[in-house]
């Protein structure tokens, strides 16, 4: 998909630092201001989420705030919690910020989900078949789920510049061929099904990853974390000094802004907008193998457990600003890990699902209030300056 | 050999049509400059609103009035935000899908549901045809009204000044605008329509076919449907051959142990609609002509 609209009409209305509305106001309104409108908005919007999650949760008989308890209880105030959120954030930061890259390039990249399950397949098949020195095979598996989940992409971004195939549709499609080729490839003896003593019945999964071979991890006040979550501070800080400063990060920006003006503008769209596709998958893919060699330790076809869908809502949420995706990936990892306390409170935990879809919902209408508010001004002042040059 | 055909043949039309009517409103949908990825969130929320309505009512037709009014519900929202309010339309559409997936997910454990399904109807005569009899003739009633749905779009499409219309601001929305069209309402009205035949499509999945409805149990029907309106090339014929044809992959992941088919892994039978989707785009896609303003926001005075 290349967006061919002018800077104006690709106003996605989640991209805070680009112009959104009208030129106009810009010159009049400062951009502090803008900024201080744009932020009440956004709180206004998340306190009216909370609010909606709890009338949800009251409306089939749950206690909002036994739940909310038990949702902080589970995802920082129980022991380990907050240590296993930030694990947990890792795969949701790394695929939300190969979103921000894709669409930021106006590549509308939507198989995260199928990216992060071939990125834990290719860490999989590096740590249990290669053999080598611990610290070496760690780094390869790492590299080859970034590979495999780029590939994976690859596909998509191949096929558009050759064929013009719909990058949204295409992802979108190999996303569901990942899980059933995973299920082949654990199910066959031959290939890399589980065939030790502990799996007698034969259970579609591979070996668990050796212990040396696992993320290394350090524990700080009873909660273990792994090097993994330095490794996504790191690429959070790259995306985000790149995108903002290099000639890379503009002219990603202005294909994703306007197709026509990038390519007068001598950007060639299929490196470009093909590269952020590729970089997006391979974000995805990482985060895949930092969940298996990390967190999940074995390949099973469900490893990705929504991890894509939720890294690409947390992108939206954080309105691909590269850095908020930090937080918001966070909370979103927060209700997963607290997820688990419900079932104490008697609610369902897959209310988690509908509280994440709200707040996401929410996060997209700040946007439109300021776009509403952004025509209002510029139709009063438009009448304005009619009225000051009437005779 | 007859027997297999059969045996492939019947869900074949079955799988197919239920795409099919989900296709017929993204090819409104696109005609009119919408790529409408909230479809798969409209035929969830139609089976949703199906399910429930007929389980509480009893009564299956009922029922899918209540699929279509879901679709339609979640139609408007999508039409809203990325018509009126210019919400980018993918962002949307994919904020909506997540919504419907998730509140339907949990209200529907904390809700008892068992609704009935559609009665068959078998045309008589007919339906006695051998090996295409069954598959042709004896479905559930609503099957059949996939014919009448195809003709009226196709009547609406090219017969009607509205239909007219709607491809206007597909193909070149300033045009339209300067001849007096409202594009943005326009497009939101395609959007409507294909909120309504998706929520159709749900409705028939959940009264016709399952009788219930299961956690997301549309489980990307609805990006197939997408997919075959591009694989159609954005000409009727062709997203109704692309509906059947993606149906048929999904039957074959039915029918084919059925046939006696063992040594295919079941694993990879079940990404054959996909595989063959994506096949069919890498084919098709690159020589049919789309409508020129497909997914462009419209803002007037903004080329």
């Amino acid at each position: 998909m290349t967006a061919e609209g002018s800077p104006e009409s690709a106003a996605t209305g989640i991209a805070t630092d680009e112009p959104t509305g009208s030129g106009l106001i810009g010159r009049v309104e400062r951009r502090s201001v803008r900024l201080t409108i744009q932020l009440a908005f956004f709180m206004l919007f998340l306190a009216l989420a909370a609010v909606l999650s709890g009338v949800l949760v009251a409306l089939v008989g749950g206690s909002p705030t036994a739940v909310l308890d038990a949702l902080l209880d589970g995802s920082l105030r129980s022991p380990g919690a907050w240590g296993r959120s930030l694990i947990e954030m890792v795969p949701l930061a790394l695929v939300g910020l190969g979103v921000v890259v894709a669409f930021k390039a106006g590549s509308y990249n939507i198989g995260q989900e199928g990216q992060l399950a071939m990125g834990a397949l290719g860490a999989t098949v590096v740590s249990l078949l290669v053999p080598g020195p611990a610290g070496l095979i760690m780094a390869l598996s790492l590299i080859a789920a970034a590979a495999a989940g780029g590939v994976w992409a690859g596909i998509a971004a191949v096929a558009e510049a050759r064929r013009k195939v719909d990058v949204l549709i295409s992802t979108l499609l190999l996303t569901f061929v990942a899980p059933n080729l995973i299920l082949f490839l654990v199910s066959r003896d031959y290939l890399l099904l589980d065939t030790t003593e502990s799996n007698n019945r034969l259970a579609s999964q591979s070996e668990r990853v050796p212990e040396e071979l696992r993320l290394i991890g350090v524990e700080i006040v009873g909660n273990e974390i792994h090097v993994g979550v330095l490794v996504t501070l790191v690429v959070t800080a790259l995306v985000a000094v790149l995108l903002a400063r290099s000639v890379w990060g503009l002219r990603l920006r202005m294909l994703g802004l306007s197709g026509r003006t990038a390519r007068r503008a001598g950007v060639r769209p299929g490196i470009v907008g093909g590269g952020a596709l590729v970089f997006s998958g391979a974000a995805a893919g990482l985060g895949g193998g930092m969940l298996l060699i990390g967190a999940a330790f074995r390949l099973r076809d469900q490893i990705a457990n929504d991890f894509g869908w939720h890294g690409l809502l947390v992108a939206l949420v954080a309105r691909l600003n590269p850095v908020a995706v930090l937080p918001v990936a966070f909370f979103f990892a927060m209700v997963r890990t607290g997820g688990g306390f419900l079932t104490a409170t008697g609610v369902s935990r897959t209310v988690t699902d509908a509280v994440q879809a709200i707040f996401v919902v929410a996060a997209l209408l700040p946007a439109a209030l300021m776009f509403v508010r952004d025509r209002r001004v510029a139709r009063r002042m438009a009448l304005r300056s009619v009225s000051a040059t009437a005779p | 050999m007859i027997g297999n055909i059969e045996t492939v043949l019947e869900p074949t039309v079955r799988l197919g049509i239920l795409l099919l009517f989900a296709a017929l409103g993204e090819y409104v949908a696109e005609r009119a400059g919408t790529i409408n990825i909230s479809l798969e969130g409209m035929m969830l929320g139609g089976a949703y609103g199906a399910a429930l309505v007929a389980s509480l009512t009893g009564s299956p037709v009922v029922g899918i009035l209540a699929g279509m009014a879901a679709g339609l519900l979640v139609a408007y929202i999508q039409a809203q935000l990325s018509h009126r309010l210019d919400i980018d339309q993918f962002v949307v559409g994919i904020a909506l899908t997540t919504l419907v997936v998730g509140l339907t997910t949990f209200l529907f454990i904390e809700v008892e549901m068992t609704s009935g399904r559609l009665h068959v109807l078998r045309i008589p005569g007919l339906a006695n045809i051998p090996i295409i009899g069954e598959a042709f003739f004896g479905q559930v009633w609503l099957t059949y009204l996939v014919l009448p749905a195809i003709l009226l779009v196709r009547w609406v499409m090219t017969r009607t000044s509205w239909g007219l219309e709607l491809r206007a601001v597909g193909e070149n929305p300033a045009a339209a605008d300067v001849s007096g069209v409202p594009v943005l309402a326009r497009r939101r009205q395609s959007i409507y329509v294909c909120g309504l035949l998706g929520g159709l499509s749900g409705a028939y999945l959940a009264v016709g076919l399952v009788g219930g409805f299961s956690q997301h149990m549309t489980a990307g029907k609805g990006f197939i449907a997408i997919a075959a309106v591009l694989f159609g090339g954005w000409r009727l014929w062709g997203v109704v051959a692309g509906a059947l044809l993606f149906g048929f992959a999904d039957a074959l992941a039915v029918a084919l142990p059925a046939v006696g088919v063992e040594n295919v892994p079941g694993a990879l039978l079940n990404s054959l609609p996909y595989v063959l989707a994506f096949g069919g785009l890498l084919v098709f896609a690159a020589r049919a002509r789309k409508p020129s303003a497909l997914a462009v926001p419209f803002s007037r005075g903004v080329r």
